[in-house]
């Protein structure tokens, strides 16, 4: 039956000892966040990058990159994503940034993202694609309804102009600490360097024939499901 | 000409001496033997025999001569002389190590063509060949072989005499074509060539236990030689006289072949040497489309295989199940180990398996149309549609041991073709096995479920398409649910579902069952997601595994997970490969739906509209597990329903995990049915320590069954895999002593359940039935095996362990495959 030598049985973070049935909801539970990060990267949204952290299958690194005319231009955010330990699907997760950048839904102590705010009923209907993207937009337009930093919201609605200035010296200071591991979970999957073209442009073109022949496999794929489903 | 080498002088006397022994020994043989001689000519018996009994007056002193035992024993004698020299010539002439500088010359008319007239039809007589040998120049020169065959077929020879004969001159060509392997020149040697197709003819027409092994041991040989100088197969093909000279010869005979036909069928040592020979020919006839054309199309070449087949399997014992343990449902190796007919049967099968892969196109073509036309069609229909139970049995088993014995994807096919083609009274034969899902006897039901299991493991969808697909497609408009689009992510939630269905006993199980320590869980490691998900991973720890102590511990749910992934791996890679190149669907679901399910109108309540029999007969006996139900055969239907799952195909998983209420009153769907049986369950085990107790007497029991003993009916290789629904076949009857032992440290609960377990009872009940005086479970009052509340609670124990390990098992499949969904394409 186990006729593949190479592939390892699963392992899970169960906390020990745990009954069979402690164990198979820890599973059910590590299922959920593990198919969401199969949906996202097979099908990647734009300016936001998520790795599992190799510790713990409940958390997610991630990077936002922010690239439009708002106060955020040019931002890298660094986060981590935490599901709740021993919780099933139906929860609301995390999300924090590194540095908790001015902003109405940012905490300004602890960089918690105010998730609530976007999405205050949570169901098992909610994709980690949806929550990452919706995070992202929040940087493009500005909810000023936010209450998780007063001063941002009030900055906003008084001042546009000098809420960008204030965002920017908050951009330049997340930028110098990129390099910096600041998330507590030692390993870092994403690091931040300067672009060598030497050394990068051939990855760069490389990443983009692999994406676009992915591209191609996927739409192969979803025509051959098309035809099961009309025969 | 060619300079012999050197050679010592007493080299040169022993051979000599050994000349000189032939000679003198082959002149007390001509002299035993001449009086026969006169007036001989080969190949006309019918001349011969005039002559000879016309002419000779001296013919009665002869044949009383012969009939002695003396004198044969002394004819004997003397050709083991012969025979050792021309041994002892052939070793010589294999340690000279020369190759054969006049074979090319020699061969001028024979190279151009491989399909050139045989040499042997023209006079060759003043050719002169170097044998580099004295002895064998010698019995060359007198034609020994000749005349010795020439004796032997005389009419006044009496038959033991010739019967003498002919098995010395086998000997004597054994030796000889081993030599020609080195030198096959030789073969083609008209002194060799006519005598040895002569003597086979008469072999062939004189049949004898001892002289048939020896003619298919030769006949090997030959096979040998022939594949080292294929230039020689035109001596071994007969063509028609009249249009030798045609540019295109018409083929008569290709008589290597043709010699085998008669041993084929043979159960023994000289049925394998024709087999392999058989085989041997076809490969060196692969590329000869003339010659394949003709042994498909005017030789009985694959009439006589087919009706080898049938032969072996009308052979097979009718009804030898019974005396098989109670978990029997197929045939397995074991099987294969007692009984000489079905290693005959199966040798033969793996016969036609290297048959069909050896042979060229044309041939296989031919032998599938026979296949199907001589054993599917009146044999196999035949066992398959008897009255009695046991036999049907039995040809049911013989059927699935045929499909998972045939390899080549031909005969699957024809096999799947014949299935949906043919009718017997108003069903087709897939059909009617369907109607056996149903059947009263639980052993035919069981017997059955595993045919379809094999069935469902070929990955044809063909199959999968007339068995379910053509319904749901029928059904559709009934049948749209919010499934329909499908969002994967909702069946992370129904795993989750499913794993509640564990009934409620089994839940409370989070101990060893051996020593009360650990969980049978793996212990928790740092997780790593990623190196299950991850393509490169550290090895598979080394499952607990020793031969003799069984190791009881609790499957662990990590085991479904990885058991899902393989299956579905494999599962959806097939499925894949084959959409593409797919056309047979059409033929094989041309069949009306409406018709078929005309045919089942007792399963109409049940749903049948919808799924179809097959599906709806699974759900319906589902539906009864905790009735009348074998537990071997529960065991056979859940991994068959799970192994329906396993397929990528989206409706079927859709309708089996529907929840559409409209169609809730013509038929339940899987999960109403479980979570009936789950209340069902709980409702008769306690979440006591009773009920805890009486579970893990039944996993004991189960467990058990699975473990690797002595008796190698355990099918399931892997070790370390405790697969509680994998099909074993162990007895555990023979473990019944392990419960009539009373433990020093019985606990109340324990005392009870061993009156549950009696020792008569140990065993798995093949079915148990329900007393309707007593439906109610007494709250603790004393349970003895005898009253039907322990009878009841037993049988739902082991109902609840199978819903148990179930309902994991499709906890698992529904995991892995959200992944397997997600995954833009399968890359691992």
């Amino acid at each position: 039956m186990f006729d593949s030598p190479q592939m390892a049985p699963p392992t899970f973070s169960l906390s020990s000892p745990a009954t069979p049935t402690e164990t198979r909801s820890t599973i059910a539970a590590e299922y959920a966040i593990f198919a969401e990060y199969v949906d996202l990267s097979s099908n990647p949204c734009d300016g936001v990058f998520v790795v599992p952290s190799d510790s713990n299958p409940r958390i997610w690194q991630g990077t936002i990159a922010i690239i439009d005319d708002g106060p955020y231009d040019g931002a890298l955010l660094r986060f981590t994503l935490s599901f709740r330990p021993a919780i099933a699907i139906p929860e609301r997760p995390r999300l924090t940034f590194a540095s908790p950048i001015f902003h109405p839904l940012i905490d300004p102590l602890s960089g918690e993202f105010d998730l609530a705010f976007l999405f205050a009923q949570w169901s098992n209907k909610i994709r980690m694609r949806q929550v990452l993207v919706a995070v992202r937009n929040a940087f493009t337009v500005i909810d000023p309804n936010g209450s998780r930093n007063p001063e941002a919201a009030a900055l906003i609605r008084s001042s546009p102009k000098d809420y960008r200035t204030r965002v920017t010296m908050d951009i330049v200071d997340t930028l110098q600490d990129l390099s910096n591991d600041n998330t507590g979970l030692g390993n870092v999957h994403m690091n931040f360097g300067p672009w060598i073209p030497e050394l990068y442009e051939p990855i760069l073109k490389d990443i983009l024939s692999t994406g676009a022949a992915l591209l191609v496999e996927k739409s192969r794929a979803d025509s051959k499901a098309d035809r099961h489903n009309h025969n | 000409m060619t300079q012999r080498p050197r050679k010592l002088s007493s080299v040169e006397e022993s051979r000599h001496t050994a000349l000189e022994n032939v000679k003198k020994t082959w002149i007390e043989i001509d002299h035993l033997l001449a009086p026969l001689s006169a007036d001989v000519i080969l190949g006309d018996d019918a001349g011969a025999r005039r002559s000879s009994l016309s002419s000779h007056s001296v013919v009665p002193q002869i044949v009383l001569d012969l009939m002695s035992q003396h004198v044969l024993d002394k004819l004997n004698r003397l050709f083991d002389k012969v025979i050792s020299s021309l041994a002892a010539a052939v070793a010589r002439i294999q340690l000279r190590n020369s190759p054969s500088p006049s074979w090319e010359c020699m061969d001028a008319d024979l190279g151009q063509s491989i399909m050139s007239p045989p040499a042997t039809t023209v006079p060759s007589g003043n050719q002169v060949i170097l044998l580099e040998d004295d002895v064998l120049e010698y019995v060359i020169e007198q034609n020994i072989l000749i005349r010795t065959l020439g004796y032997s077929i005389h009419p006044l020879c009496p038959d033991a005499a010739a019967l003498q004969l002919r098995w010395n001159l086998l000997r004597i060509f054994e030796t000889l074509v081993s030599s020609c392997l080195k030198d096959p020149r030789l073969l083609s040697h008209e002194s060799i060539l006519v005598p040895l197709l002569g003597l086979f003819d008469v072999c062939t027409g004189k049949r004898d236990e001892q002289t048939d092994r020896k003619m298919m041991a030769v006949m090997n040989e030959l096979t040998y030689c022939l594949k080292q100088a294929p230039d020689l197969l035109p001596f071994f093909v007969e063509v028609e006289p009249e249009v030798a000279d045609a540019p295109s010869k018409e083929i008569r005979d290709l008589r290597i072949l043709s010699y085998l036909y008669p041993h084929i069928h043979n159960s023994g040592e000289t049925g394998q040497l024709a087999r392999s020979a058989v085989l041997a020919v076809l490969r060196i006839i692969q590329s000869e489309d003339d010659l394949n054309r003709h042994v498909a199309e005017k030789s009985d070449f694959c009439g006589i295989l087919v009706s080898g087949l049938c032969a072996f399997y009308l052979s097979l014992p009718h009804k030898c199940f019974s005396a098989f343990s109670p978990g029997w449902h197929r045939i397995n190796p074991y099987d294969v180990t007692c009984s000489l007919e079905l290693q005959h049967f199966t040798e033969y099968v793996e016969f036609c398996n290297a048959v069909m892969k050896l042979s060229h196109p044309v041939v296989q073509e031919e032998f599938t149309k026979r296949f199907r036309n001589h054993f599917l069609l009146p044999v196999v229909t035949q066992a398959l549609t008897q009255f009695s139970d046991e036999e049907v049995m039995a040809a049911t088993a013989y059927f699935d041991y045929i499909l998972r014995t045939l390899e080549d994807s031909r005969l699957r096919a024809c096999i799947f073709a014949y299935l949906v083609g043919t009718s017997s009274g108003e069903r087709n034969i897939m059909d009617h096995l369907v109607g056996n899902i149903l059947h009263a006897s639980s052993r035919l039901s069981t017997v059955t479920l595993a045919f379809f299991q094999t069935l469902l493991d070929m990955n044809y969808e063909p199959l999968l398409d007339y068995l379910i697909l053509r319904f749901l497609n029928e059904a559709r408009p009934f049948l749209s649910t919010s499934n329909d689009d499908g969002d994967v992510f909702d069946d992370l939630a129904l795993a989750q579902e499913l794993l509640q269905l564990i009934p409620a006993a089994c839940q409370l199980l989070d101990f060893d069952l051996d020593s009360g320590v650990g969980t049978g869980e793996p212990a928790a490691s740092p997780s790593a997601l990623k190196k299950f998900f991850g393509k490169k991973s550290s090895e598979r720890p080394a499952p607990v595994e020793s031969p003799r102590e069984p190791p009881l511990t609790l499957p662990a749910y990590t085991d479904y997970l990885l058991a899902a992934r393989c299956k579905l791996k494999e599962c959806w890679e097939a499925c894949a490969a084959a959409t593409d190149g797919d056309r047979e669907r059409d033929s094989l679901t041309a069949i009306s739906v409406r018709k078929t399910i005309s045919l089942f109108p007792d399963l109409e309540l049940h749903g049948v509209n919808f799924v179809g029999p097959f599906v709806a007969s699974l759900l319906f006996r589902l539906d009864h597990l905790l009735d009348d139900q074998n537990i071997y055969l529960s065991l056979q239907l859940t991994g068959l329903i799970s192994r329906l799952l396993v397929y990528p195909h989206p409706q079927i998983w859709n309708f089996l995990f529907s929840r559409n209420d409209n169609v809730q009153e013509s038929g339940k769907f899987l999960l109403q049915i479980l979570t009936t049986l789950k209340t069902a369950i709980d409702l008769i085990i306690p979440k006591s320590n009773l009920g805890k107790a009486v579970i893990k007497r039944t996993y004991r029991t189960l467990l058990l069954r699975t473990v690797k003993a002595d008796s190698p009916t355990f099918e399931n290789g892997p070790a370390g895999s405790q697969h509680l629904l994998s099909p074993a076949d162990k007895s555990p009857s023979k473990m019944s002593g392990f419960f009539g032992r009373k433990s020093p440290t019985e606990t109340p609960e324990e005392t009870v359940v061993n009156s549950i377990f009696t020792e008569a009872s140990a065993a798995i009940p093949e079915s148990v039935e329900f007393s309707s005086t007593s439906p109610r479970y007494r709250r603790g009052s004393v349970i003895t095996a005898n009253t039907p509340d322990a009878g009841r609670m037993r049988h739902a124990a082991y109902a609840a362990v199978i819903l148990s390990e179930f309902s994991q098992e499709l906890a698992a499949i529904c995991q892995e495959r959200v992944l397997r969904t997600l995954l833009p394409s399968p890359t691992d």
